[in-house]
């Protein structure tokens, strides 16, 4: 026998080169900018790229967990808009702020629970059922408000959730902030996050190993139904009105941030600061081209061309460990 | 009788190697024009490497091929169909979804102006299945046909590709009788056209109907070739076997308790396995032989709640269980390594430390919250006591020899203080000194007062190991032996589907 053949001395910067790889990226982005624009580096213009995408993080991070099982959501687009019109009726109708959110993450958990309980008790393949359900949704946001939007949601709720937090920072961004930090100690710490990569990773020997595949599943599509409700929240409290066509096409940006940091769409794989700063990254792509006066054609193209690089790399990587 | 019938393939001096296993050592197949030549041995002696090297899907470190009297490079499976080398495996590689005569010419399609001429395959295809007399069309679902029947097409693709040497590999294992002897007729056709034809079987009677000479590997090497009349059948296992089984086995005392702590009775999962009963006693390491697909396997799935079954009752400790889960089993004290270690015992793409502690993270847990340094302790403990290398516990587990894999799989296992241990093939592919070690650990298991049922189809390892042993046959216990001192011939004589009475 002849064990040594079999160790593997891993360099200590290997695991965190993935997500290395997409910090570094982000700064080499906001150097580039910095050079191209002097609109770019300053306090004002920071932070208005990291409020103009906390939306779009808190949604990413419920798609990252349901990617990592080796799923995806494709109706969190609806289901945000969905929540956002009911929530907007709750509050117009005069409905307690507090209570009016609660039932509105309830009903983002209660879709979630949908998606699920389709993927894992009928075993039907994630991208269908989300599918389906994306069109239901939606149809059913457009249903409820008769295609209309729901203006004046009352400054009681606006004004705390779009407001500003010692007179300067965005309360949207605080939302993001501890919704980041909570949901990375799930992923961390709690069983569902373990299982979350497990599950992505072999699911058959996950279930072999003890672990109820099916009701972890749903636990999965239900925090990602939690998540996209949260952003609804949060949309609504930014805008004061609610779209029933709102946020569409947002399933492909959070898709694409977790692809740039480093998910992949075969499960077991990604992270939570990866998607994080790839959404950053597509913000920062925006706001930069935007600054420097180039077309919106262009900037589509240009994220697309980010998305490829980002799986060009995974896959280099990749080799390199085999 | 066929002594001056010419050569058409020499495999020569071949030697393959696969990480921490030495597959095959020098060993040398030579196949004769119109012969059936038989290749037995047990489960790991090598057979389907030398085939898969024969086929191009390996290539062997060593030796030559000499075909038609020239020295070739085979450089994959399609090239080896075009010299006229093919195989029928034992899983059919077909699509059900096409018809027959879509899978015969799969790939070779004849076509006009790159159109598929269905005229022309059909016709081509109605032929030759004519020959091989099949009672069905070309255009046939291919998913329609019993699984005879698609062994009957995939010998008619074979033939379509005019072949020279066609290899069936466990070609019977699913038929009946009567399509056994249909087959057999296919056979001698094949011989009579002078096809070579290279048969493996763990039927051994059969070869005595079949073969014109036989071959047996053991352990990767060469033992003998013979003629078939020159062999008996107990002769044929003497050769097979003949090795002595002590030298590294490490449970050489008994230490089964009265204290009964699994019972089953009449288990039955329809065309699966019927009327399965037995107990395991605390201490025991009951020993489950048979054939591959006597479902042995299955059985042990279904006590471990990962498949389903039609009737039967299950007791742990004298209880009567309902066990629907791998999760409630788990529970329940009983625990299940597979088989297919990288498939199913383990995630491959996670660290060591956390396939450990996988199914027991309840354990290490408050208020729902990992401490992982609890976990990162029970981690530290097992990778010593069970000395685990490399002994890191962030390395992923894709990355150890199979041995350590094991290894993580049983520590997963005694984390959550499994009290039933099921070994499904428990050294498949492991070299000596990992196979020793796995079984010093399933001795120290038993020594503790665990309970094992050990799945193998390496008589050795169930001779050796076994405190009793069952012997299964096409879903049916067929045998009971005391472990100690059980016979191999009695063994292979229940595992061939003998009863009691006969012999």
């Amino acid at each position: 026998m002849n064990n040594e053949r079999y160790i593997i001395k891993e360099p200590w910067y290997k695991k965190y080169a993935r997500t290395g790889s997409t910090i570094l990226s982000l700064l080499a982005l906001c150097v580039f900018f910095t050079i191209a624009t002097p609109d770019f580096l300053n306090a004002q213009n920071l932070m208005s790229i990291v409020r103009a995408c906390s939306v779009t993080i808190i949604m990413t991070m419920g798609m990252l967990i349901v990617i990592l099982t080796g799923g995806i959501d494709l109706s969190v687009g609806p289901i945000i808009a969905v929540v956002g019109v009911m929530l907007a009726t709750m509050l117009v109708g005069g409905m307690q702020p507090w209570l009016a959110v609660l039932l509105a993450l309830l009903l983002g958990c209660f879709m979630g629970l949908i998606n699920g309980f389709f993927v894992s008790v009928f075993k039907l393949q994630a991208f269908l059922v989300t599918l389906a359900t994306q069109t239901i949704f939606r149809g059913f946001s457009l249903l409820y408000t008769k295609g209309r939007p729901v203006p004046n949601v009352p400054s009681s709720f606006c004004s705390v959730v779009g407001g500003k937090l010692g007179g300067w920072l965005p309360m949207p961004v605080v939302i993001m902030i501890v919704s980041v930090i909570i949901f990375a100690l799930v992923v961390k710490y709690m069983k569902v996050g373990v299982y979350a990569y497990a599950i992505g990773s072999n699911e058959e020997a996950s279930r072999l190993s003890g672990i109820h595949v099916t009701k972890y599943k749903i636990y999965i599509y239900m925090i990602d139904g939690l998540l996209c409700a949260l952003a609804a929240v949060t949309m609504l409290g930014r805008l004061g009105a609610a779209e029933p066509t709102a946020a569409t096409g947002y399933e492909l940006n959070a898709i694409s941030a977790c692809a740039i940091g480093g998910a992949s769409l075969a499960g077991g794989k990604g992270s939570v600061m990866g998607a994080v700063i790839g959404a950053l990254i597509m913000q920062v792509l925006t706001n930069g081209m935007t600054l420097l006066n180039v077309q919106s054609y262009y900037q589509q193209i240009v994220t697309g061309i980010v998305i490829l690089i980002a799986v060009l790399i995974d896959r280099f990587m990749n080799r390199e460990t085999k | 009788m066929n002594e001056n019938r010419e050569v058409i393939l020499h495999l020569k001096n071949i030697s393959k190697s696969f990480p921490g296993v030495k597959a095959l050592r020098n060993v040398s197949l030579e196949v004769r024009k119109g012969e059936v030549h038989a290749l037995v041995g047990e489960n790991g002696a090598g057979k389907s490497t030398l085939l898969n090297i024969m086929k191009g899907i390996y290539t062997a470190d060593e030796g030559e091929i000499i075909y038609e009297d020239h020295p070739v490079t085979i450089k994959g499976s399609g090239h080896a169909s075009e010299i006229g080398i093919n195989m029928v495996h034992q899983e059919l590689n077909m699509v059900p979804e096409l018809t027959v005569g879509q899978n015969i010419l799969l790939g070779n399609e004849p076509v006009n102006v790159g159109i598929i001429n269905y005229k022309t395959l059909y016709e081509k295809c109605e032929r030759i299945l004519e020959e091989l007399g099949c009672p069905f069309g070309a255009a046939e679902k291919l998913g329609n046909l019993s699984v005879a029947n698609m062994q009957m097409t995939a010998i008619a693709r074979c033939l379509m590709r005019n072949s020279k040497v066609v290899a069936l590999d466990e070609p019977t294992a699913s038929l009946s009788e009567v399509e056994i002897q249909h087959l057999f007729t296919i056979i001698k056709k094949l011989k009579e056209a002078g096809t070579a034809v290279i048969y493996v079987s763990h039927r051994l009677e059969e070869l005595f109907k079949i073969a014109d000479r036989v071959t047996v590997f053991r352990d990767g090497e060469h033992i003998a070739t013979k003629n078939i009349g020159e062999v008996t059948r107990n002769s044929l296992v003497e050769l097979m076997v003949g090795r002595s089984v002590s030298e590294y086995m490490a449970h050489s005392k008994d230490y089964s308790t009265d204290e009964e702590v699994l019972r089953v009775e009449n288990l039955t999962s329809k065309g699966v396995f019927e009327n399965v009963s037995f107990s395991l006693k605390r201490g025991e390491i009951l020993g489950f032989s048979g054939l591959v697909g006597a479902g042995r396997t299955d059985v042990m799935r279904a006590v471990f709640g990962a498949d389903k079954y039609d009737s039967g009752e299950i007791f742990l400790n004298g209880q009567k269980t309902d066990i629907k889960s791998c999760e409630e089993a788990v529970k329940a004290g009983i625990a299940l390594l597979p088989e297919e270690r990288k498939a199913q015992g383990f995630i491959g793409g996670m660290s060591n430390s956390m396939n450990i502690n996988i199914s027991s993270l309840g354990k290490f847990m408050k208020a729902g919250v990992i401490n992982y340094r609890k976990t990162g302790a029970n981690t530290d403990h097992y990778i010593k006591e069970l000395k685990i290398t490399p002994p890191n516990p962030a390395v992923h587990t894709n990355n150890l020899s199979g041995g350590n894999q094991q290894k993580i799989v049983l520590a997963k296992w005694m984390s959550v203080n499994s009290q039933i241990i099921i070994f499904d093939e428990p050294t498949r592919g492991l070299d000596i000194g990992a196979k020793s070690e796995i079984y010093r650990l399933m001795d120290d298991f038993v020594k503790q007062g665990g309970s094992i049922i050990m799945v193998s189809s390496e008589l050795p390892e169930i001779l050796g190991m076994s405190d009793r042993i069952i012997v299964m046959y096409e879903g049916r216990i067929t045998g009971v032996l005391n472990g100690r001192g059980a016979a191999e011939a009695d063994v292979l004589h229940y595992a061939m589907g003998g009863d009691e009475t006969n012999e």
